[in-house]
């Protein structure tokens, strides 16, 4: 079931307001119940996958919990193989199989293993991570063991956050689902006003600039040079508001239960840095990996080949988790890789200007900046293109492309001319599409408004800023916010780009 | 706690009288929808539906005027109300036609109906743009619901686009009964930019030569116009659109006409069986009388549209 969906829009009130009239005892129930039938609106069959991790590793970290040494390894190793199994049985097999095969054809090799045919269980990524966290917490002895199953059960599949995250850890959720919550208006309306900007930021934003990204991104070879970098600009605003937009509907409905789900995203693109672009964005993934891969491998407390080796395997497995694709291990790659280089030119400046003054402090601090921005911006394409070979193209042609055509326009006339042909120019992919300046002026609007929450979240936060002003304002507001998402939300159904994963 | 409740349900209220203001007030109510309402609390005495072709008239014409204004004319003492709109067929026509017979003030005495024999090619019928989802949406639902296409669209409750990009592009081409290939096929900028004499070929193909099929959307939706018409006591007339047979003839061969004969023969069958006048026009006109534009379309000039109008007003409206 989506988020952006009519179904959620009856299943959500219907559900919520059971949650709040059924005693307290009942509400466990109710929460597995409404995840069961949540997720089982994709594939019901799926369901079953669920169970048999659910079942698997509540078992065996209850084992885990009563044994030591290389009992309670094995029951751990037995945990995290299942998982892994699973992943790699409805993720990674066809992938792994059709590079074996592609590398036994080029040594010559007979080797033919049939590709499975089946559907990605829907956030299968995340569960599974859901899942490792808290075996792992209750191996490290950092967690006790669940003793109640459906506790666990609902750890697992409590539907906010089922199918994208946020990735929560046993210590942060299982309390608060075993808590008997009572009713606070203000946490309520929080919840439900957190809800509206989250389907604002999906359905008015990202999903009106999905269309162009679509269009340009499906057929890479027929587009401008101009059309390719408004695309990757868009698409890299587009996935942010996407995910964001998720994460805030997932915390606001859980909010409204009472529940407080970890923070996902911290006004990314105000990164100072790669490096902290990580501590920034989807963050409950990048502690996860850092927390349960990076760490045990050893870090930053390492020389700095091994832990130049460390980042690179944790963004190569965090590529990888992303999808089964060459395409979202280059884009890890890419990360990892400039992370490194990012590093080296700090510590090369530091060692060639011990003491800089304060001008080249701003100076080097905006190039890193700028920087950061642009290898994300430019990973962003790895991300979204189809195949290496699209992102390649893309990759190749797209700048030489864009300035050739901007020189053109340069060429051809006064700046009205210009600016006329450039904004025709900029808006050929939605006419293919036969979409007219509505949805042109949509895009601008949707881009204008990203610009416009994020400022404001880099100061105190949108909500907040909406929540202490007089009523009259602040009821308007809230009025404007659900007419705009319902009047300039896209129409066409757009999945959220992280349930693929 | 009363209190919050109390400003839950006004603040619900207020949402429920904001979306009606925007829907109605602020993003451009839907320009047909007003065309129709400002007819039907007057005296009209017909309504002329159609396409573009109504209203369209190369620039060199001494006379913009539409077909309905040629007719208009010639029946002075007659309100007739030119509803045509671009891209329009007889699904829409349908939902016209109910909304007129059930909100009408003084309910017409005729509406006319030009069918558009290239309506029925997945060009046109298929096409997302031409779903017409919302409009007809607003004139079928009542009142207060008709406010809320964009909120329902938006939360997925409705299908927009009805017909996807994707859904448009493989829909199959007929010639007769036979496939001929795929929108795909006959929509790619890359072949058709440039016309040469197969380019038009295959687009004359395209856009006529699919047989209408006894089930087709269209031909039901029809039918149904018909039925809701007569059911209000008005008075239907159909008529099929001019085509540009000569240029079909000369580049798709001796199965042009035949094909073009059976399909309005099919059409004028369901006119018939509701007990509807129906005059086929479509081999009317000569290829003078059309504008001239590369690939097939039915605008006429002047001479052609004074033409329709005339047959009309021969045929049914003269007093003798």
């Amino acid at each position: 079931m989506l988020f952006n969906s009519f179904s959620f829009a009856l299943f959500f009130p219907a559900v919520l307001l059971s949650y709040w009239l059924v005693p307290p005892r009942w509400r466990q129930l109710l929460l597995l119940a409404a995840s069961c039938y949540f997720y089982m609106a994709f594939v019901p069959a799926y369901i079953l996958i669920l169970f048999y991790l659910i079942i698997l590793d509540y078992t065996l970290a209850r084992l885990m919990e009563r044994s030591q040494g290389r009992k309670r390894k094995a029951y751990f190793l037995l945990s995290l193989l299942s998982t892994i199994v699973v992943l790699v049985i409805f993720k990674y097999f066809n992938f792994f199989n059709a590079n074996i095969e592609a590398l036994a054809q080029f040594l010559g090799w007979q080797y033919s293993l049939g590709m499975l045919s089946l559907l990605l269980p829907l956030g299968l990524s995340f569960h599974t991570f859901q899942s490792l966290a808290y075996v792992m917490e209750v191996y490290r002895g950092n967690y006790p063991a669940e003793k109640n199953l459906l506790t666990y059960a609902l750890y697992v599949m409590f539907f906010p956050q089922l199918v994208a995250g946020p990735i929560e850890r046993p210590a942060q959720l299982l309390p608060q689902l075993k808590t008997v919550h009572r009713f606070d208006w203000t946490t309520f309306t929080h919840g439900l006003q957190r809800m509206g900007l989250g389907f604002f930021k999906k359905m008015v934003v990202a999903d009106n600039l999905a269309l162009y990204v679509n269009q340009v991104y499906a057929s890479p070879y027929d587009a401008s040079g101009i059309s390719l970098v408004i695309a990757t600009f868009l698409f890299a605003l587009q996935i942010y508001y996407d995910f964001s937009g998720y994460s805030d509907i997932a915390i606001g409905s859980a909010e409204t239960m009472g529940v407080k789900l970890m923070e996902n995203f911290n006004v990314p693109y105000a990164t100072a840095s790669l490096r902290e672009f990580w501590s920034r964005w989807h963050i409950s993934l990048s502690s996860w990996f850092r927390d349960y891969l990076y760490f045990p491998l050893g870090g930053s407390r390492v020389g700095k080949l091994a832990w130049a080796r460390n980042i690179i395997i944790t963004f190569l497995v965090s590529g990888l988790w992303h999808g089964a694709n060459w395409t979202y291990v280059a884009w890890g790659f890419i990360h990892g890789g400039f992370i490194i280089v990012e590093r080296a030119a700090q510590r090369a400046i530091r060692a060639l200007i011990p003491v800089p003054g304060a001008v080249l402090i701003r100076s080097i601090n905006l190039f890193t900046r700028v920087g950061a921005l642009v290898v994300i911006f430019f990973a962003w394409i790895f991300f979204r293109a189809g195949t290496m070979s699209d992102a390649w193209y893309i990759t190749t042609h797209m700048l030489p492309r864009f300035f050739g055509e901007i020189g053109a326009l340069l060429s051809a006339g006064g700046p009205s001319a210009i600016a006329h042909a450039a904004w025709g120019q900029i808006f050929v992919p939605l006419t293919l599409l036969n979409f007219g300046l509505k949805q042109e002026l949509l895009i601008v609007f949707g881009v204008v408004m990203f610009f416009i929450i994020e400022w404001t979240e880099s100061q105190r936060g949108v909500l907040n800023w909406i929540r202490t002003r007089q009523p009259l304002t602040r009821w308007i507001a809230w009025i404007a916010l659900i007419l705009t998402i319902a009047n300039l939300g896209a129409t066409a159904e757009i999945p959220f780009i992280y349930f693929q994963f | 706690m009363h209190n919050r409740l109390l400003n839950a349900v006004i603040f619900v209220l207020l949402l429920l009288v904001g979306q009606i203001f925007v829907a109605r007030y602020v993003f451009n109510w839907d320009a047909q929808v007003s065309t129709i309402d400002s007819f039907i609390h007057a005296p009209t005495g017909i309504y002329y539906f159609g396409d573009s072709v109504i209203k369209s008239s190369p620039d060199a014409d001494a006379s913009h005027a539409s077909i309905a204004e040629f007719l208009g004319a010639m029946i002075p003492d007659t309100i007739v109300a030119d509803v045509s709109q671009g891209a329009s067929d007889p699904r829409l026509f349908a939902a016209m036609t109910r909304y007129i017979s059930t909100n009408s003030t003084v309910m017409p005495g005729t509406i006319i109906i030009p069918v558009n024999l290239r309506s029925f090619s997945p060009e046109w019928y298929r096409k997302p743009q031409y779903q017409f989802e919302r409009q007809k949406f607003i004139l079928e639902k009542p009142a207060p619901l008709r406010y809320f296409f964009q909120p329902l669209a938006t939360l997925h409750a409705l299908t927009v686009p009805a017909v996807s990009q994707e859904e448009f592009l493989n829909s199959p081409v007929y010639s007769g009964t036979t496939t001929v290939g795929f929108v795909k096929d006959f929509e790619d900028p890359g072949t058709f930019s440039t016309v040469t004499k197969e380019t038009r070929r295959q687009k004359f193909i395209y856009d006529y030569m699919g047989r209408i099929e006894a089930n087709n959307e269209e031909l039901l939706a029809l039918a149904e116009t018909l039925r809701l018409g007569e059911q209000a006591g008005i008075s239907m007339l159909v008529y099929i659109t001019p085509i540009d047979y000569t240029s079909g003839v000369s580049l798709v061969g001796k199965d042009f006409i035949p094909q073009i004969r059976e399909n309005a023969r099919i059409v004028c069958g369901i006119a018939a069986a509701a007990g509807t006048p129906c005059i086929d026009l479509s081999l009317a006109l000569g290829t003078e009388h059309f504008d001239s534009r590369a690939y097939p379309n039915e605008h006429l000039d002047e001479a052609g549209r004074r033409y329709i109008a005339e047959q009309l007003y021969k045929t049914y409206f003269r007093k003798e």
